[in-house]
């Protein structure tokens, strides 16, 4: 009923905190601990959501930022994270360092984005990749950006359970522990999928099977 | 030895997407955002506490109104007819 109050009357909130009257986000010096910063949401402070989006706003942007084709579709999908984040704080148990319960919901959305974009694209048959990796020293001869536009190219083409994984063991540098956890995937489907998906990558970049250095990592 | 996939992730690791221009103003944008998704789902509850002080404010207008007003006429017939001179309130009263 507090809460509710809190939440109906934010001024209450700060009333009761001593700090109305002076409602900036700069109140929050980085000396706060997240888990105070989430009570204080909790009991209706605004003030201190927006610090914590000031803390997190550039992991999540960076993260999300491997699933979106534009600036303006980053901008929507962060805050969309973001407003999942204030929905549902009253749900953080505090078990979990709050950047990691965070990163859940951001990997969580970033899913849903992928899934609801595939389904957009229903059965439009998807064109042939016009190059192909025939060895180490074809992707040497790349420069990084050309690198990276290839991989973003071939990761649209990927299911995206596989381009989530990818994305978050390859290039965000989660191990397989870590990315069971953002997933909610077991640690061992993790790494079958985390397997699968390379092997589709590799099919459709053309690469040819190299060594027995492939699999499980 | 690493192999092609490989090498591949690590040049395209090695760009970090630029998000700058996102970040720039992102908190004020997102609360923005809040405030208007917020604003649009109001509850009945709480238009209903929002609405206290301007009844609030009605009724003092009203009850100082009636207390200074002398004459607590209610009805407005009868405070037309108190203004008019006795021919001219017989000729209304009979609709000529």
């Amino acid at each position: 009923m507090k809460e509710k109050i809190a939440g109906t009357f934010p001024v209450l909130a700060r009333i009761r905190l001593g700090r109305y009257g002076n409602p900036k986000m700069g109140d929050y010096s980085e000396g706060v601990a997240d888990e105070r910063l989430v009570e204080l949401v909790r009991e209706g402070d605004e003030d201190a959501f927006s610090a914590l989006v000031h803390r997190y706003k550039r992991k999540v942007l960076l993260t999300a930022s491997r699933f979106v084709v534009d600036s303006y579709e980053l901008d929507d999908v962060a805050q969309e994270i973001f407003i999942k984040v204030y929905k549902n704080i009253d749900s953080y148990r505090g078990d979990a360092p709050f950047g990691h319960w965070l990163m859940r919901i951001a990997v969580r959305t970033c899913y849903d984005l992928l899934r609801s974009r595939r389904r957009e694209k229903g059965n439009v048959p998807i064109e042939e990749m016009d190059f192909a990796l025939s060895g180490p020293a074809v992707v040497d001869s790349l420069s990084a950006l050309q690198a990276k536009d290839l991989l973003d190219k071939a990761l649209a083409r990927l299911k995206p359970e596989e381009r989530l994984i990818l994305t978050l063991i390859e290039l965000e540098g989660f191990t397989s522990k870590e990315a069971a956890g953002l997933t909610g995937w077991s640690e061992a489907n993790v790494k079958v999928r985390s397997y699968r998906a390379r092997q589709a990558l590799k099919k459709l970049l053309g690469v040819k099977e190299e060594g027995k250095n492939e699999g499980y990592s | 030895m690493k192999d092609t996939l490989d090498i591949l992730f690590d040049k395209a690791r090695s760009m970090e997407p630029d998000v700058s221009r996102t970040e720039f103003g992102f908190e004020t944008r997102l609360m923005a955002r809040m405030r208007s998704e917020r604003e649009r789902n109001v509850p009945v509850f709480e238009w209903m506490w929002r609405l206290v002080p301007v009844f609030t404010a009605i009724t003092i207008s009203l009850g100082t109104w009636y207390y200074y007003v002398p004459d607590n006429t209610v009805d407005f017939g009868t405070a037309v007819i108190a203004q008019m001179s006795d021919p001219v309130a017989a000729i209304y009263m009979n609709g000529e």
